[in-house]
């Protein structure tokens, strides 16, 4: 008689054979996150001649539920660096209050006036993402890395495949289609960094903000701003936090033609 | 490897040079990787108009004598000979007839315009859509390798040699690098007054 | 009873069908070509600057052509799933830096760089890493030496004169087969009976080829184009050229 605690109430192994569990557990290997739950949409990025200007607006959804509406995806890192994230929320908060809360902690530790640059805080990362994928759990996001380096403005993206790329324009999720055409034409090239005012940059950022506030279904009307810029080798980050919208207008869809409801 | 535009294999090109066309065939017919035959020529000519037929071999010979049939009715409805550009519309529509149950081909048509004394090339999806290209046209399981080597090989207004090296190294070196297309070549290059047809040997694996 | 043997139970309830699959894939492709050709006392490598997901382009100035040290001829292309591209990139760094200061500041060399990267891809043969990858610097004697890879490490010792890998790999190796290989050429005058013999071509001939290379891939194969990135080895060492391709 098996007396141990995890056999009471059931039936006896010597009466009824011992209890076939198979059906109760699946012979599949451990299941990790494999989808996203509560998610934010797309970060939007742009250089520009002293700095980057980043956006990223302040929903963080459930399916198609706008769940939380005062959800900031953008995070200082150190002195130089804004980080942007959209995708799973829980592994942006991972990211941002944990990993990169011990990061900065544990390179001040040292005190030898060595700070995390923003080339530093995007290496990081995309270690941390391209380790995630390896283990086949992987962190739901992509990020950008908007930062001053080096003399320069600093601008990167990482995904969850720890796929890593910089260019002058960059916007993740639904901005990649949306966004990016737009900045390009702002911004073609590195060469046209330097041609790009800090409020051309902002005003163009904006105007990606609304364009994708009209067309993303997962998007809203509020978001937040950081503009990093390195003027005479002083790293400032000016923040705009709760922006609302500005000048909206359907206007323009009375000129569109080819679908809705007008006849050609 | 059920596709069945690349059961058989096989491998065509066209291009345009100066007052002059060439288009050029392999000669395989295999299924799947077993060589079946080394001589099966995918061109089939209808008086000024060559045709270079290449997918589904059953569909490749049925395509040829469909035309052979309509193009002879067209001869002897309008008693001359089937121009190009006609041809081009013949195929063309022959084809979108079958738009729910295509023969699984991608022509390929070249040709001199003996009216107007005009080079012609086109090729076709194998539902009829026509590509009216200025400079060549290529199909079939080496399609990918006969872009590459036209694109960097091909240059405008080649005289009639030049044209044939040009288009033969083009076939040669792409069906080279294809496992389903080879195995020898027919290579035709057309001007207003003189046609020449080459056998070219190539390699023979 | 083994604490093994016991048996644990899970919670009532749990639904004993399959698991939903949402299967992760670690791989994606990020388009793009490379080429490698050995002339007799120089390297030409090369690739696009484009990096792509599906239909967007990520970026137009991302470089697939990676010095493995500033004071070595090693060079090194990658191409394929970016991420694991760029790791073996900097796992043949890092490897190249070590070496370097366990062997008494005497640099890898090309062959014994070749093996590593070998043994880094294999290592990974049952997650492999998706990249092809191109091998290249001059040996002791100053000869150009290049090895071509495929995602699991399988090379030749012998090297090659000529390599090309990544999304317009079919449109550009038939071309170099022809024209840095005279494959399907003959001598003129012996009636096809004669090949025309392999030599090394100049470094302008060969930086020329491998431009056409690309701007015919560029103009046929939307995964490649925006920039060229052309990387001679030579004796006089290591120089890199950018060239446009089309945007489009």
């Amino acid at each position: 008689m098996n007396h141990l605690p995890e056999a009471w109430g059931r039936p006896r192994d010597d009466v009824y054979g011992a209890y076939d569990h198979s059906h109760l557990r699946p012979s599949m290997p451990n299941q990790h996150t494999q989808e996203p739950i509560v998610t934010g949409t797309s970060v939007v990025a742009l250089k520009y001649n002293g700095g980057v200007v980043i956006a990223a607006d302040n929903l963080a959804s459930y399916g198609s539920l706008a769940r939380f509406s005062n959800m900031e995806r953008l995070k200082q890192v150190g002195t130089h660096t804004v980080v942007g994230a959209s995708g799973d929320i829980s592994d942006m908060q991972y990211l941002f209050d944990t990993a990169l809360e011990d990061l900065v902690i544990k390179e001040e530790y040292q005190n030898d006036g060595h700070h995390l640059r923003a080339k530093h805080v995007y290496s990081y990362l995309s270690r941390v993402m391209y380790h995630r994928r390896n283990k086949f759990d992987p962190l739901w996001n992509v990020l950008l890395v908007a930062g001053w380096d080096d003399g320069k403005p600093f601008l990167a993206s990482t995904d969850l495949l720890g796929t890593t790329f910089s260019a002058p324009a960059l916007a993740s999720g639904f901005g990649a289609s949306l966004a990016v055409p737009l900045l390009r034409r702002v911004c073609p090239d590195e060469e046209s960094v330097a041609k790009i005012s800090r409020e051309r940059a902002i005003e163009a950022v904006e105007e990606c903000m609304k364009v994708l506030f009209y067309r993303d279904a997962r998007s809203t009307n509020k978001y937040t701003m950081a503009i990093v810029s390195g003027e005479d080798n002083k790293v400032d980050i000016e923040w705009k936090k709760d922006v609302e919208l500005q000048k909206q207008s359907w206007k323009f869809a009375e000129e569109i033609r080819g679908y809705g409801a007008q006849i050609v | 490897m059920s596709n069945p535009f690349s059961i058989n294999g096989g491998a065509v090109v066209a291009m345009v040079g100066k007052d002059c066309v060439a288009i050029g065939c392999d000669l395989r017919l295999g299924m799947q990787a077993l060589t079946v035959s080394n001589n099966f020529p995918k061109i089939f000519t209808y008086g000024d108009a060559y045709l270079g037929l290449t997918g589904l071999a059953t569909d490749v010979t049925t395509m040829a004598e469909l035309f052979r049939y309509k193009v002879n009715m067209y001869r002897l409805r309008e008693e001359r000979a089937i121009e190009p550009e006609t041809m081009a519309n013949l195929v063309s529509s022959s084809l979108y007839e079958r738009r729910f149950g295509p023969y699984f081909v991608s022509p390929v048509i070249a040709g001199i315009n003996q009216r107007t004394g005009k080079p012609f090339i086109c090729g076709f999806d194998s539902i009829g859509c026509i590509d009216f290209a200025k400079d060549f046209i290529v199909s079939g399981t080496a399609s990918d390798q006969l872009f590459g080597t036209c694109e960097s090989l091909w240059e405008p207004d080649l005289e009639p040699e030049d044209l044939f090296e040009t288009c033969s190294q083009a076939l040669l070196n792409s069906v080279d690098r294809d496992a389903l297309s080879g195995w020898g070549a027919h290579v035709y290059i057309i001007t207003k007054d003189k046609v020449i047809k080459r056998l070219l040997k190539g390699r023979q694996d | 009873m083994s604490l093994f043997a016991s048996p644990s139970y899970p919670p009532v309830g749990y639904a004993a069908s399959a698991p939903r699959q949402h299967a992760f894939n670690p791989y994606t492709d990020n388009g793009g070509s490379i080429i490698g050709i050995a002339g007799d006392d120089f390297l030409i490598m090369a690739g696009d600057t484009r990096h792509t997901s599906g239909y967007n382009i990520n970026s137009r100035t991302e470089k697939k052509v990676f010095r493995l040290s500033e004071d070595s001829t090693l060079v090194l292309a990658t191409v394929g799933f970016g991420a694991d591209a760029k790791d073996i990139a900097e796992t043949m760094r890092l490897a190249v830096n070590d070496f370097k200061f366990q062997h008494n500041l005497k640099n890898m060399t090309v062959q014994a760089a070749a093996q590593y990267l070998f043994t880094v891809l294999y290592g990974n043969r049952f997650f492999p890493k998706y990249a092809y990858c191109i091998l290249g610097g001059l040996d002791k004697d100053g000869k150009a030496r290049l090895y071509s890879y495929d995602p699991v490490g399988s090379y030749s010792k012998e090297g090659e004169r000529r390599a090309a890998a990544g999304a317009a790999s079919s449109l550009i190796v038939p071309f170099l087969d022809n024209q840095v290989e005279f494959k399907n050429q003959y001598v003129p005058g012996t009636n096809f009976t004669v090949e025309r013999e392999v030599e090394y071509l100049p470094v302008d001939k060969v930086k020329k080829l491998v431009k056409d290379a690309f701007t015919s891939a560029t103009e046929r194969h939307i995964e490649v184009g925006d920039g060229l990135q052309l990387v001679t080895i030579s004796k006089d060492g290591y120089q890199e050229e950018l060239f446009e391709l089309k945007k489009d």
